[in-house]
């Protein structure tokens, strides 16, 4: 059973998902606009999420990679969203040519949208690879070929400026705006996190919280 | 993007916009007006440039007022379809609030002309508004309900072969008030970058504007429709001039509130093209003699406007006493100097940040516009925004950078002290109950932890405390590595290093903020008119009264509507 979801959607549930499960509201935005991403080039963007939401350990700092041998890791698998900012926080050593390793992360889906700005933005091609398998990530689109493991559920990442000619691969992935079915299970999950960022209401608060006491009826 | 930027045209003259300093802060956004290049008149140009036929294809309502009304707008390229569900509500149901579940009418506006099928799939899910689901084919969603009294005056007035009181049209200004809009892939709705290449959509809310057009239409046909039901051969329909009186309502709460804040780029480009307007006008060397009596007459209108604009709520009382006078010193003034001197504009502005408070001020600025379609309409044009291509943060500035930054514009937010009860005393939430944005009193309310992040004041000062554990030529990417917290508020800080107006400077909840501040500053960009606040977080408002209605439409003056008409007394229309 799938849930039809607008974009716009996507992005508010992931994002109060995302914040619902402890992320600080920049990483919860973070979260909204990489599942929407995702979903607008037809991935599994709110699934992925949803899937690290629930796995992942209350103490974010297990997951927080750290630079070590010129390979980032963690104590546990690495947040595939803090990967994902990480390495485009530092786009301008990404285009001066220096290598992104990351070992173990969860997920790794969800780093794709942050890579694919970089490229967007810079105008540069940047590979996106998860076990070897790599997707090209040009200003227009994206590009990879037909073995590219979508659903890994944690890999070993690499990612750094494409040397090859990225039209030469398969046909180039271009997003799309129309909304998208959502798998219900995810859909539910996101749902229950979103509802932690909600406050219960009282009589006082719905009261004086939204407005008018005055009668409408006018 | 850069040919958004207003600063990049060339061949314009233009004097150096107003400091983010002077504009940005809610006691001035609280004294907006709608201007030429508010999204109602933008789009009524568009409208009538572009030659668009409107036909009421549908109309399936009964002796009772239930059914189904069809409203179709026929463009070059494309059609967008009103689509009115008439109901019959019973008084004790009517409310304005978001916690209602049932209205008097309830609409969408189609992608296209509907079928029978639509309907019926519209027909099970648009009365129920937030609880029912909508698709891609439809682009907005909203509701109204009617404003008892004017409806049961103009019902009877009709009914009985008889104008309705102009007086107590005025009173009011509509028949119907919409209590919420919902576009841009709410509920289902096609998502805004879905319809983005149309030419009509390009500008925001002009579809939702569109909507709320043929909705004025639709509740002026459906009391006309009733009076002939109740009156008979006897009823009649409302003289044209008397029926331009009629506007149509919104009312609106906190809900919107945090709009502003949310899309710091939007806000940017709104603000941007109307400083950037009033800065091409106070530039223009000479006004002619047809533009100077343009202004003076525009300037008389503003004064009958603000003559029949009512308010109970104690502080609009006090600014609408403010607004009357400033305007009738503004009046004495224009008539005392002579205009034909080189920079008039200029001068009478000055002359205005001497002598007027924000309330004269932003009225002359609206009204500084009016004679210079041709220079500023452009502008209305670059009042959208791309905000996923200005989301992503950089990460190789400096934190020196980020604090130089924060020392310039964020000195409003580093001077307060946030420990004292009255600079803190507020948290914005959202409720369970509805999903919407509600104000919280911090110290005397639980669920501050449920905080949303609408303390750009603190936050900017939280970040700057933290930047001083860090060394100078550290990196924003290691800081919010460590630090993801901030990560939030450094978009804020970056973004306006290129927009300068994307951040509201004063304190979002400090004791004294006034959410109709926020308020009215989004509605006077919408078109709105008659601010009329029912509490300091709700606000009724009127929109497109005195426009032409669609079928006139092509037969107007263009877009001289926005003020009432000097010669329209209660006589000519009975």
């Amino acid at each position: 059973m799938t849930v039809q979801l607008s974009l716009s959607e996507i992005d508010a549930l992931c994002r109060k998902a995302a914040r619902g499960a402890g992320y600080s509201w920049g990483m919860a935005e973070e979260a909204g606009r990489a599942a929407r991403w995702l979903a607008a080039f037809g991935f599994q963007g709110p699934e992925a999420l949803a899937a690290w939401l629930t796995v992942k350990n209350s103490d974010h700092s297990q997951h927080f990679p750290q630079l070590n041998n010129k390979i980032w890791r963690a104590s546990r698998v690495i947040c595939p969203l803090t990967a994902g900012t990480l390495v485009s926080d530092r786009e301008s050593q990404l285009l001066r040519g220096q290598e992104f390793d990351l070992l173990r992360v969860q997920q790794p889906l969800l780093m794709l949208p942050q890579v694919a700005r970089i490229a967007e933005a810079s105008q540069q091609a940047v590979m996106f690879s998860v076990n070897d398998e790599t997707v090209y990530c040009a200003a227009q689109g994206i590009v990879c070929g037909e073995d590219f493991p979508w659903h890994m559920a944690c890999a070993n990442v690499v990612c750094s400026l494409a040397e090859s000619d990225a039209a030469t691969l398969d046909e180039i992935i271009e997003p799309s705006a129309v909304s998208r079915a959502v798998d219900d299970a995810a859909f539910e999950a996101l749902q229950q996190l979103a509802h932690r960022t909600y406050a219960p209401a009282t009589e006082a608060s719905r009261l004086a919280g939204a407005g008018s006491c005055l009668n409408d009826n006018d | 993007m850069s040919t958004l930027e207003n600063s990049d045209i060339d061949g314009v003259k233009s004097l150096e916009k107003r400091s983010p300093d002077t504009v940005m802060r809610l006691a001035r956004m609280g004294c907006f007006h709608q201007t030429r290049l508010s999204f109602m008149r933008a789009l009524l140009r568009r409208l009538r440039r572009e030659s668009w036929r409107f036909e009421r294809t549908r109309w399936n309502i009964d002796a009772k007022g239930v059914g189904v009304a069809v409203y179709t707008a026929y463009g070059p390229r494309r059609n967008y379809s009103l689509v009115a569900f008439a109901h019959d509500l019973p008084p004790e149901l009517r409310s304005d609030r978001v916690i209602a579940t049932a209205w008097d009418a309830t609409f969408c506006l189609f992608d296209g002309i509907p079928n029978d099928a639509d309907i019926e799939r519209l027909h099970a899910n648009v009365p129920l508004q937030e609880a029912g689901r909508v698709s891609d084919s439809e682009l907005s969603l909203s509701r109204a309900n009617r404003s008892v009294r004017l409806w049961a005056h103009v019902l009877e007035r009709l009914a009985d072969g008889k104008q309705p009181d102009v007086e107590q049209v005025d009173q009011v200004g509509y028949l119907m008030r919409t209590t919420a809009v919902y576009g841009s892939g709410k509920f289902g709705a096609a998502d805004r970058y879905r319809i983005q290449d149309r030419m009509l959509a390009s500008g925001p809310f002009r579809l939702e504007m569109l909507s709320v057009y043929l909705t004025r239409a639709f509740s002026v046909d459906l009391v006309e429709h009733m009076a002939k039901v109740k009156g008979g051969d006897k009823a009649v329909l409302i003289e044209p001039t008397l029926r331009r009186r009629f506007g149509v309502g919104n009312s609106t709460g906190l809900g919107m509130a945090p709009f502003l804040v949310n899309h710091p780029l939007l806000l940017h480009r709104w603000i941007d093209a109307r400083e950037t307007a009033l800065a091409r006008v106070r530039a223009i060397d000479a006004a002619s003699q047809a533009e100077q009596d343009k202004f003076r007459q525009l300037l008389q209108r503003a004064s009958l406007n603000a003559e029949l604009w009512h308010s109970e709520h104690p502080l609009q009382v006090e600014k609408l006493k403010t607004l009357r006078a400033e305007l009738a010193l503004l009046h004495s003034h224009v008539g005392s100097i002579d205009l034909n001197i080189e920079r008039p504009w200029q001068a009478l502005y000055s002359w205005a940040e001497e002598q007027l408070t924000e309330e004269g001020q932003e009225q002359l600025l609206a009204l500084l516009l009016e004679p210079y379609g041709e220079l500023v309409d452009e502008l209305s044009a670059n009042m959208w925004a791309d905000e996923y291509a200005a989301f992503r943060i950089r990460g190789d500035q400096s934190v020196a950078k980020l604090k130089q930054r924060l020392e310039t514009q964020y000195r409003w937010a580093l001077d307060v002290d946030y420990e004292l009860r009255e600079n803190s005393a507020r948290f914005w939430y959202v409720s369970e109950e509805k999903l919407e944005p509600r104000l919280g009193e911090r110290y005397d309310e639980p669920g501050a932890e449920y905080e949303q992040p609408l303390d750009t004041g603190r936050a900017a000062a939280q970040l700057y405390h933290a930047l001083a554990q860090w060394s100078d030529t550290a990196l924003v990417a290691d800081v919010l590595l460590a630090e993801p917290q901030h990560r939030h508020i450094v978009r804020r800080v970056q973004l306006q290093a290129k927009y300068p107006y994307a951040e509201i400077r004063d304190n979002l909840i400090a004791a004294d903020m006034l959410p109709i501040d926020l308020l009215r500053c989004k509605l006077s960009f919408f078109g709105a008119t008659h601010f009329d606040p029912r509490s300091d977080r709700w606000v009724r408002i009127c929109m497109f009264q005195h426009a032409p209605f669609p079928a006139e439409l092509a037969d107007f003056d263009d877009d001289d509507w926005a003020y009432p008409p000097l010669t329209e007394t209660v006589e000519a229309v009975q």
